[in-house]
């Protein structure tokens, strides 16, 4: 069995947000020098599930697929050193924003040169944006079935039968391969890299294509980010006049009321 | 031990600051000059290269130099040259401008993060073909008989409760014919290998600093990349060795810190609430009003210098960098023996690997060490630390004669002390009464925690580790007021109460741990062992 599996990198969103800013101009999101970025968390699980069908037959391959900057060799790196097996990187230069669907076309591309597969995995969305579109983008362009937020999958033969999360529980539902699937939190903590894996790492097949590898038409980007700003918190904090409870409650009740709040 | 995965390799070395990628680099420049296969294998426990470094830094370029003497067009991160020295003394509200001591001359060095700089030598070993893997720390030592073969990597999945996890995966045996121990400043395995072989026998204490810095983007006209300031005084006592740095980087950075002697006396004292004070001062708070903090983070130094260096070469292994204690104290400068330390380090390792296999005691190490400008620059410097025991205006008078009249070569030694056992008793001194933090120059712990990105998984054993479980409370809180709470600089030890009882006991918040090693060093009795956690853990600094 071959399972692509779809990766991200992202700022690291374990870190505190005081290091980060926006650049008005660009629209972009800058982090103070030195911070490494990481690969997005749910793309990381969806490695992790591919990882627990291969333990169940070792005879499946994994490859990783990602866009981005030359950064992007890193999450690339750290998937093999969880256990995938190759990996593609589909390099543009760092800067160029490409929206759900400019991702999703670029990734069927890239997919279509990789040929056959079986499986392909995503995250249930991106840690960075949530936008949560690419997965079934993707799905719908290469004209398969998807099912999204799975916490648990299981091949069967030629199908494919997952436990999907919904608002009051999971509902389970199967379909025939190929197909894709994009994981939820819900399928558990990935594995760290153990030493091994990543000391083989470095001498496992690692390919970088660009867009011209991949096709001749330009992908751009079809939605615009007109801007993107951090909201400000402000606080108020006003003491309750009044010697007693019952006092303050019903000047707190007054304020309340003036505030439209009850 | 059976199902223990094990590696080869020539050379390991353990961690990934510039003194163990210093040894690295030195390593393969040598293997590769002269075509000789050589495998060199660094061990890092930051989950990358730099996530765990953290110095002023003013940085001496002769070691760089020494090692890669393009370095400038090579691009390593030294930019903002130090154009300005100001050495100033503070009282609480006046600050006066002293003669800058020459050592503390920085005409030719350079500002910069050493974070950046081991991220960049990072880079230039893995070209050379050294093997890097950070987030893999070296938990246990591997000793044959009387010899050191390598080093074990830590377990990750094991749970709180000490039982496996579904995430369990075994360590790693990494085997060498010669281990690097590159730890820094108070290496866990180093410390290890201190009692183990006894290499501390012929050498003083090693006498510590707490480091606290903290990174600022600042719009300000009062800021001057290039300048270097440094105070003494206010807020410290003047039986209190410490004082302050302040460093202007390019793009309107900042880095400001705080050191603090671990030789202190007070149990009241709190490194982290010193340094938050300091900030206050009417001549430092305008640098800072409008500014963003953006780094927080902590480290211990070795302070002790000439005196205190260790026996640095054992059956199979070597010492190189600030866990050695190569540290310059009056020039406040380590980068650049713990480069050259690793460097002649590795010239003695490839000459002897050249010729031999077995693991044995490289004596070429020492002796060459010896006999470089290391060995004289600590030694000029040997008497200048210690005499700060004579308090602020003895040790600063003390220095200036010992510089100026014997130029570093009285015809005495002072000696140290070790700092565990230089707390006094809660009863000699009034409890501190800092100031509330403002939330504009001077903050809280936690949220400055927050600002070291720390994490460790939860469910692990706390890997800050109490040989006997009733010290904290009938010893340290009995006599000396629980010490931990204030000098830890990152929360992790905390008094708490029962609700119904009222009995107290300690709090190990080791999730918080910022990995600076104090509580390691400062424990009155030594009950409290600093241990690698899990694979991955600790702060993840950006250019500190």
């Amino acid at each position: 069995m071959h399972i692509v599996v779809c990766v991200k990198q992202v700022h690291d969103p374990e870190v505190a947000p005081a290091l980060f800013t926006i650049n008005e101009a660009t629209n972009a999101v800058v982090s103070v020098a030195g911070l490494a970025q990481v690969i997005s968390p749910y793309d990381e699980q969806a490695i992790e599930a591919a990882l627990r069908m291969k333990d169940k037959k070792p005879d499946t391959k994994i490859t990783v697929l990602t866009i981005g900057a030359a950064s992007a060799r890193e999450v690339l790196k750290h998937a093999l050193s969880m256990g995938a097996d190759e990996a593609i990187l589909v390099n543009i230069s760092a800067g160029v924003l490409l929206d759900s669907y400019a991702t999703a076309k670029f990734l069927h591309e890239a997919v279509n040169k990789i040929g056959s597969f079986d499986l392909i995995l995503a995250g249930r969305q991106s840690a960075d944006l949530d936008a949560g579109v690419v997965g079934n983008g993707l799905a719908e362009l290469l004209h398969i079935p998807a099912i999204t937020f799975a916490k648990r999958i299981e091949v069967v033969e030629s199908k494919v039968v997952v436990d999907r999360v919904v608002d009051n529980g999971s509902e389970k539902i199967e379909t025939t391969l190929p197909a894709l699937i994009t994981v939820s939190n819900e399928i558990g903590a990935a594995r760290k890299p153990n030493l091994r894996e990543t000391m083989r790492a470095s001498r496992k097949p690692t390919q970088s294509w660009t867009q011209a590898d991949l096709s001749k038409e330009p992908m751009e980007a079809t939605e615009e980010l007109i801007k993107l700003f951090i909201p400000k918190k402000e606080k108020h904090c006003e003491f309750l006049a009044g010697t007693s409870a019952a006092e303050q409650a019903s000047l707190l009740v007054r304020k309340l009321r003036d505030a439209r709040l009850i | 031990m059976s199902d223990t995965e094990s590696l080869s390799f020539d050379v390991v070395v353990v961690g990934g600051g510039p003194s163990g990628l210093a040894t690295a680099i030195r390593l393969k420049q040598l293997a590769n000059e002269q075509s000789l296969d050589l495998s060199v294998c660094l061990l890092e426990k930051g989950a990358t290269i730099g996530a765990h470094i953290l110095s002023g830094a003013v940085i001496d370029p002769r070691a760089l130099f020494e090692l890669f003497p393009d370095w400038q067009s090579r691009g390593a991160p030294l930019t903002t040259a130090a154009t300005d020295d100001r050495f100033m003394l503070l009282t609480e509200s006046k600050a006066f401008r002293m003669p800058t001591p020459p050592q503390m001359e920085n005409h030719g060095n350079y500002i910069a993060s050493l974070g950046a700089l081991c991220r960049w030598l990072g880079e230039q070993a893995e070209a050379l073909g050294v093997e890097i893997y950070p987030g893999f720390p070296a938990a246990r030592l591997l000793i044959e008989g009387e010899t050191v073969v390598g080093v074990m990597t830590g377990e990750v999945g094991i749970g709180r409760d000490g039982n496996k996890t579904d995430q369990y995966q075994p360590g790693m045996e990494l085997r060498a014919k010669q281990t690097v121990f590159a730890e820094g400043c108070r290496g866990s395995l180093t410390k290890e290998l201190f009692e183990r072989f006894p290499l501390r026998r012929n050498a003083d204490p090693q006498t510590y600093g707490i480091g606290i810095k903290e990174l600022w983007e600042v719009d300000n006209p009062l800021h001057t990349p290039g300048t270097v300031m440094h105070t003494i005084g206010w807020p410290l006592d003047s039986s209190t060795y410490g004082g302050s740095f302040l460093y202007h980087l390019h793009e309107n950075k900042i880095a400001v810190g705080f050191v603090v002697g671990l030789d202190y006396r007070n149990p009241y004292l709190s490194p982290f609430d010193e340094f938050q004070r300091f900030k206050t001062h009417p001549a430092i708070r305008p640098m800072f009003e409008n500014g963003r903090r953006i780094g927080y983070g902590a480290r211990a130094l070795s302070e002790g210098g000439f005196q205190s260096i260790p026996e640095i070469a054992f059956a199979g292994g070597v010492l190189v960098g600030d866990g050695a204690g190569f540290l310059n104290v009056p020039k406040i400068k380590g980068t650049h023996t713990a480069m050259k330390s690793g460097m002649i380090a590795a010239e003695a390792i490839f000459d002897y690997l050249r010729s031999n296999s077995e693991q044995s005691v490289i004596s070429q190490y020492p002796a060459r060490l010896k006999s470089s400008w290391i060995w004289d620059e600590l030694y000029k410097a040997r008497n200048i630390r210690p005499s700060f025991n004579f308090g602020l205006y003895g040790g600063l008078l003390y220095s200036a004669v010992d510089t100026y009249l014997f130029r570093g070569r009285a015809p005495w030694t002072f000696h140290h002390h070790a700092d565990h056992l230089q707390l006094d008793p809660k009863e000699k001194h009034a409890p501190i009464a800092y100031p509330k933090p403002d939330g504009i120059v001077s903050f809280d712990k936690m949220s400055s925690v927050a600002l070291s990105n720390t994490n460790h998984e939860r469910n692990q054993p706390v890997h800050l580790k109490l040989q006997d479980a009733s010290v904290p409370i009938d010893i340290n809180l009995n006599l000396y007021d629980a010490p931990e709470q204030r000098y830890c600089p990152a929360g992790v030890y905390e008094i708490i109460r029962n609700s119904e009882s009222g009995l107290p006991s300690l709090l190990i918040n080791a999730e918080n741990c910022v990995h600076c090693k104090t509580c390691d060093i400062k424990d009155p009795k030594q009950n409290i062992v600093w241990t690698v956690p899990e694979p991955g853990g600790g702060p993840i600094y950006p250019d500190m």
